[in-house]
């Protein structure tokens, strides 16, 4: 049976995940050195977060400013998993240190898709700038595809599928097979 | 800052104070005064235009002159408030949270090192076992199993390679008490229940040779050929014994069933092993001496064949 939960109460209960992804969209402003002028990283309401910037016609930082939280959250994903993966999953022990590593590493990733928003920015952008054969417009199209059915499926918890697989699935295949 | 003239009054006014109102600058009070000659709902968005003064910083308001500031997102901005907008800096709650969970994270790992540590003892065991150096795999698991005592697996398959070794070393007595507390920790019907199972019946059958109790020695065998009866180790301790019995009753029926159970043993395995244990059954048969594997190794150290001087 699924379980309907208002997307706030999974924000509150996931909101370092929020705070990252407002955080991996500024990050890649700066970088891009794209203006921002406002940034909230975390409130009660819908959206829970978020960044307005200027709007740009480089692609690439479109791509960056879209796809960020998708590679930072992914990440620490990863990183805050990692220490609590061999104790859970290999030896069973469970503790408290592990509950809190994993809890903050998969609110973190299961925030990592961006929202349809950036993939519709996304996604016109990258019909201009694949005119021009850019490899990252070409790389856009099956993403922005796979943000859409990732928030499409987020009703069937995949967002939170995504965080297990990334924190505690992936790392644990590679650990085993390397 | 620049200045237009109110079409409406005549008057100059500061650009940022105009309005295009139905395509004429009008001030701020002639443009209200226009408006209000408009029914409710007849004026559109596009009908009533603020003008931006290019010259005029539109967050901090600064006056640049007559020169045209930079626009960011079609808007004029000093040169101080673009590089703040560009450069916009991340809170400090931002940095110091993110570079603390990053050292909880790092404080983490190394808390649970042991884990991983245990875990990576566990992988070389378990290719150490499949290399069949059982000495490795033992010494690994059991530091394993003291890194994480939490693991009671551990501990268990700690001790059942630690048994299989003393088994492998001719310790039989030793490894019959190891064996015995696997098998009541290992739950019944398991895999790892029948394989430690089989080695106790091994390590049991050892200590009744040991003792000369040839008679319990068969009886072991029998029931290990009974549970493996495809096993060639299983058949040839199933002849060692029957060469046992005929060595010491002179039976010749345990002799044919010592070459019986040799001929099958040595039809299914080509393992040096198998060979060395051949040999030495075939000694025993040969010469109605009982010796041990030491012992053997000692007069034969080239294998025993029926020319070899006893």
């Amino acid at each position: 049976m699924i379980v309907p939960i208002p997307g706030e109460a999974i924000a509150l209960l996931t909101f370092p995940g929020v705070i990252v992804h407002e955080a991996a969209h500024m990050l890649a402003c700066r970088l891009r050195n794209v203006a921002v002028f406002d940034v909230c990283f975390f409130r009660f309401g819908n959206p829970a977060g978020y960044v307005i910037h200027e709007p740009t016609e480089n692609f690439t930082s479109v791509f960056m400013i879209a796809v960020g939280p998708f590679l930072l959250n992914s990440l620490l994903c990863l990183i805050f998993c990692f220490p609590a993966l061999v104790p859970v999953r290999i030896f069973d022990h469970v503790d408290v240190l592990s509950m809190i590593l994993i809890w903050l590493g998969i609110s973190i990733g299961m925030h990592a898709f961006p929202s349809t928003q950036d993939a519709q920015v996304l996604w016109n952008q990258a019909k201009r700038a694949a005119r021009n054969f850019n490899p990252l417009a070409i790389l856009s199209f099956p993403l922005v595809v796979l943000i859409y059915v990732a928030h499409l499926l987020s009703f069937f918890w995949f967002d939170a599928i995504y965080g297990f697989a990334i924190g505690l699935g992936l790392p644990l295949l590679i650990l085993k097979n390397v | 800052m620049k200045q237009l003239v109110c079409e409406q009054c005549g008057q100059s006014w500061p650009m940022n104070e105009t309005h295009r109102v139905f395509d004429r600058t009008l001030c701020e009070e002639c443009g209200n005064r226009e408006l209000q000659r408009y029914p409710e709902g007849a004026v559109t968005a596009a009908d009533v235009q603020s003008h931006v003064d290019p010259t005029i910083c539109r967050n901090c308001g600064a006056d640049n002159g007559l020169r045209e500031l930079a626009c960011v997102a079609g808007l004029p901005v000093c040169e101080d408030c673009e590089q703040r907008f560009r450069r916009r800096p991340f809170p400090v709650w931002i940095k110091l949270g993110l570079a603390g969970l990053l050292a909880f994270a790092c404080a983490a790992f190394a808390y649970n090192w042991r884990f991983f540590a245990a875990y990576l003892e566990m992988r070389s065991a378990g290719k150490a076992l499949g290399e069949g150096d059982i000495a490795t795999a033992a010494t690994l698991m059991k530091s394993a199993a003291e890194r994480v005592p939490e693991a009671k697996e551990l501990k268990d398959m700690a001790d059942y390679l630690s048994g299989i070794d003393l088994l492998r070393q001719d310790r039989c007595a030793d490894a019959v008490p190891v064996l015995q507390r696997c098998m009541a920790r290992f739950p019944t019907g398991s895999e790892p229940y029948r394989a430690a199972g089989n080695y106790l019946l091994m390590a049991e059958s050892g200590v009744a040779f040991e003792k000369k109790d040839y008679d319990g020695f068969l009886a072991k065998q029998t029931e290990l050929l009974r549970r493996e009866p495809n096993d060639e180790m299983a058949l040839a301790g199933m002849a060692s014994a029957h060469a046992c019995k005929f060595a010491a009753t002179g039976d010749d029926a345990h002799r044919q069933e010592a070459l019986r159970y040799l001929e099958q043993a040595t039809q299914r395995g080509t393992s040096p092993d198998i060979a060395e244990y051949r040999q030495r059954i075939l000694f025993r048969l040969h010469s109605r001496e009982i010796i041990d594997k030491q012992e053997y190794d000692r007069r034969f150290p080239q294998g025993w064949n029926p020319e070899t001087k006893t």
